[in-house]
């Protein structure tokens, strides 16, 4: 069961990269066929933090986390938002409660507010609108800022698309009878794309959501986990988490900002954006990113890192894997401030447990 | 990546088991004037497929399944394109029509997750001269021996690594470890079910008998290569023959790390 008295006081920033290869990273429903989001003055691959959260939210559930917001159907029956809430908050039975009694009615509130935070960790991450007329929703906010935020991910180059080809997933949604039919039997892709991601987990807004630390800790795992694991099927296999990096800083409201931005590709050690093909082809270059940190070394409590064992890096004129990156990162902020994240190990403790 | 294709059987028929040339056939049919129509000869050929299943007399009527696998959608989506164009679908004197077209995507599962892979159809585990050598099997040169019981376990754990590292170089990305490269084998637990011999049509007017066994194997995902390795497996088949349909494999269990075998139990207290 998670603590909910241990609420986040740390702010930390974010930095997530992951990669793209023959895959439609995210969709653009407007398009008319699906086309990859791909920003048309600068050529980018864009992904919405809408995007990153399902993958987050699809495998909190997967990991038997109570999530609000869910894409579940049965007998192609989408869950309307009141469904989801009151299977949220079935141990609240109003019915147990004089609501017509001041003190009752303000235990009820009470018990639903800890319940249904209890009860959906995407809400104590991400926030929810509570756009619904239910007896429960009454005595719950209108809506809950999450304190975890993640603005959209472009890619750090250029993109290309794929030529076309009629993917299995569009050949069998457009069979007659189908109700999923009327897609395009055309499937876009790009060829390769290093998205990068930035995130945010506010310490003030914490406290309205009861984001815990452990929920922090959580993330250090579930944005590598859930693209290992969220992106095997269709369109989106073909993607695989490559740097997750958290850094967390001991000073109150202070963050650096825009740390992704420190983060390119090494011209020298990477191919022409055009010829982008694997993670292969590419280094990510650190010297900005490492001076920044460098710069902001006394407000840092801790950086929490993982990389691929593929991903390379250059630092300094010198060229190398991740433990090049985290020797960099240690040098620059203190070996003592610095974790390598054990995926698999770690995300053990942060799973749901029986009461 | 798999396709599951649904049938519908268009009259009685006895279930024959020397289909395995007559489907490959159908199959292949189905590629023939896309860029994979001449692959069928290329080794290894990244495609396996399971039985007719359920394996059972066959009345007019009645439906069955069958799933094709390999590590390519492409082929996959070319092949579910072209059965969708034209759904006959006969294998020997065994008509069906396919009724629908279903992806299926197994996985593993990530690190840490344990499970059984059981496998579909015979594995054929050829063993050639230099592995004889290596294990002291007498045999005459030039052709392979079939392994068999008495033979060990050693050489099937060789010889299925080293099948699924052919695979690998041809389908996966040269910058991830190949089986060989690991150090480790494949699956922890090797329980042979049972070994027997089938008399098989490899090609037109051409019938061996091949050995073939069948096996429960244990495996626990150790890292994100394996789990790679293992999902190769199961989009190509394993041991030789796959384009005949031999070495289709399935997951049968799966416990992933998150949950507990002993239930009610706190396994990683």
């Amino acid at each position: 069961m998670t603590d909910t008295t241990d609420t986040v006081e740390n702010r930390s920033e974010i930095v997530f990269l992951y990669d793209a290869v023959d895959a439609n990273p995210n969709g653009n429903p407007l398009s008319g066929s699906n086309r990859p989001r791909i920003d048309p003055q600068t050529q980018q691959a864009i992904v919405t933090d809408v995007r990153l959260k399902r993958y987050l939210r699809d495998q909190l559930d997967d990991d038997g986390h109570g999530v609000y917001i869910r894409n579940v159907q049965e007998e192609g029956e989408q869950f309307t938002r009141a469904q989801l809430l009151e299977d949220r908050l079935k141990a609240v039975d109003p019915d147990d409660y004089d609501l017509d009694d001041e003190e009752e009615s303000e235990q009820f509130r009470d018990d639903i507010f800890g319940e249904f935070l209890e009860e959906s960790a995407d809400v104590r991450y991400f926030g929810a609108t509570m756009s619904v007329d239910d007896t429960y929703a009454k005595h719950l906010p209108d809506h809950f800022t999450g304190p975890v935020q993640f603005s959209p991910g472009k890619s750090m180059h250029t993109v290309n698309e794929n030529e076309e080809y009629d993917s299995l997933t569009s050949v069998i949604a457009t069979q007659e009878g189908k109700e999923q039919g009327g897609f395009d039997l055309d499937d876009h892709r790009i060829q390769y794309g290093l998205i990068r991601f930035h995130g945010l987990v506010d310490e003030h807004g914490a406290e309205s959501t009861k984001l815990t630390d452990t929920d922090v800790r959580r993330l250090d795992t579930l944005c590598w986990r859930a693209l290992k694991n969220q992106t095997i099927s269709r369109s989106k296999v073909g993607q695989e988490p490559r740097l997750y990096l958290r850094v967390e800083y001991d000073e109150e409201s202070y963050h650096l900002g825009g740390l992704d931005k420190d983060l390119s590709l090494d011209d020298g050690a990477s191919k022409p954006d055009e010829e982008l093909r694997n993670v292969r082809d590419l280094a990510v270059d650190l010297d900005a990113f490492i001076d920044r940190l460098e710069g902001a070394s006394d407000q840092i409590a801790r950086v929490r890192v993982v990389a691929s064992d593929v991903l390379q890096f250059a630092h300094d004129g010198k060229e190398g894997g991740p433990e090049l990156l985290y020797g960099t990162i240690e040098e620059a902020v203190g070996s003592d401030a610095v974790e390598e994240i054990d995926v698999y190990d770690e995300y053990l403790e942060t799973l749901a447990t029986e009461e | 990546m798999r396709l599951l294709i649904s049938l519908e059987a268009d009259a009685d028929a006895e279930y024959k088991t020397s289909y395995h040339h007559k489907l490959r056939g159908r199959l292949w049919r189905a590629l023939d004037g896309t860029e994979y129509g001449a692959e069928h000869d290329d080794a290894p050929t990244g495609l396996a497929f399971s039985n007719i299943f359920p394996w059972d007399e066959i009345a007019e009527g009645d439906e069955r399944s069958l799933l094709v696998a390999s590590p390519r959608e492409e082929l996959l989506a070319t092949m579910a394109e072209s059965l969708k164009r034209n759904p006959e679908f006969n294998v020997g004197d065994m008509p069906f029509t396919v009724t629908d077209l279903a992806p299926v995507e197994p996985d593993v599962g990530e690190p840490g997750t344990r499970g059984v892979i059981e496998t579909a159809t015979g594995v054929v585990i050829r063993l050639y001269d230099e592995r004889r050598e290596a294990y002291g099997i007498d045999s005459e040169s030039g052709s392979p021996t079939y392994w068999q019981p008495e033979h060990g376990l050693e050489p099937v754990r060789d010889a299925l690594d080293a099948n699924l590292a052919r695979k690998h170089d041809r389908f996966a990305p040269d910058y991830v470890p190949s089986p060989t490269d690991v150090g480790e084998t494949l699956f922890d637990g090797y329980e042979l079910l049972k070994t027997y011999a089938l008399p098989t049509t490899v090609t037109t007017g051409v019938e061996i008998q091949l050995v073939v066994s069948k096996w429960r194997f244990d495996y626990r995902v150790r890292d994100d290569t394996h789990r790679r390795h293992l999902n190769l497996a199961l989009d190509t088949g394993i041991g030789g023959r796959n384009g005949l349909g031999f070495g289709f494999v399935n997951i049968v269990e799966r416990t992933r790390p998150g949950e507990t075998e002993l239930e009610g139990l706190d396994a990683f207290a």
